[in-house]
């Protein structure tokens, strides 16, 4: 892979990937200032619903997807050099472990419902739902794309490879720095 | 270097959560965020505007937040 600075044209999953990933960042920037602003207001509330939280399981999250991540850059990486068969199976191990972020993202969901909260409880559970809820719905795009890419790596050609397979890798990663701060913002009681 | 980053990345996860501060795991947020960009997203090797660009959003969100916070 060449070391070379890149023009600003040409930016590592193409321009397209890139205008939807600011946007996205921008949009997930007021939903963390969203959060932020419910702990601040109202931390009776806040701190109710934290109790309520498993660090454990946010934590088994954040691992599944930072793993992932580093699987789609390994399958990346795989792919420029032409290792068609090992790019193909980081990309299905990559999208693997999003299903299983997926998994016990759901099973936390029906668990916290189970247990009486749900969006229109109060305002720390209409936020919780909507605001993982709304990055829920960009894992399983993701993944998507992933096993997508992962189908088509080494048995057909890219009209366009580095929106298909940077890109979809590039679409992952927003999902991690996203996760990043949602963690934080939900999970530290300090 | 990618599997240095990953290690980096599940070791700040743990220290936020051993922390339990906010504004300590915001900041270990932002390393994490930009280990990612530079070295995943492969903004190392990108023009200087993207990559300046890039470190600067996450800098300004994080700081944001541990400011706010």
């Amino acid at each position: 892979m060449s070391t070379a600075r890149r023009a600003l044209a040409s930016p590592p999953g193409g321009v397209l990937l890139w205008l939807v990933v600011a946007l996205e960042l921008l949009t997930f920037g007021l939903v963390f200032a969203a959060i932020l602003r419910l702990r601040l207001v109202d931390p009776v509330a806040f701190r109710a619903g934290q109790g309520v939280l498993s660090v454990s399981k946010g934590l088994a999250l954040t691992v599944l997807l930072v793993t992932s991540g580093l699987l789609a850059a390994e399958a990346v990486h795989d792919y420029r050099v032409r290792r068609w068969a090992l790019s193909r199976w980081l990309f299905v191990a990559a999208g693997g472990l999003g299903v299983g972020f997926i998994g016990l993202k759901v099973r936390d969901f029906a668990g916290l419902v189970a247990s009486g909260h749900r969006l229109g409880t109060n305002d720390f559970w209409d936020t919780y739902f909507l605001a993982t809820g709304f990055h829920l719905a960009h894992v399983v795009v993701g993944v998507g794309l992933l096993l997508g890419v992962a189908a088509r790596v080494g048995r057909t050609t890219f009209g366009d490879p580095e929106t298909a397979i940077v890109g979809s890798a590039l679409f992952w990663h927003l999902c991690d720095l996203a996760w990043f701060f949602l963690f934080p913002l939900f999970f530290a009681r300090g | 270097m990618r599997i240095a980053v990953w290690i980096v990345l599940v070791g700040a996860s743990v220290g936020s959560v051993a922390s339990g501060r906010l504004r300590v795991a915001l900041a270990l947020a932002a390393l994490k965020a930009l280990l990612v960009g530079l070295e995943f997203m492969e903004l190392r090797s990108a023009a200087w505007p993207h990559l300046l660009g890039f470190v600067a959003f996450v800098l300004a969100v994080a700081g944001g937040l541990i400011l706010a916070a």
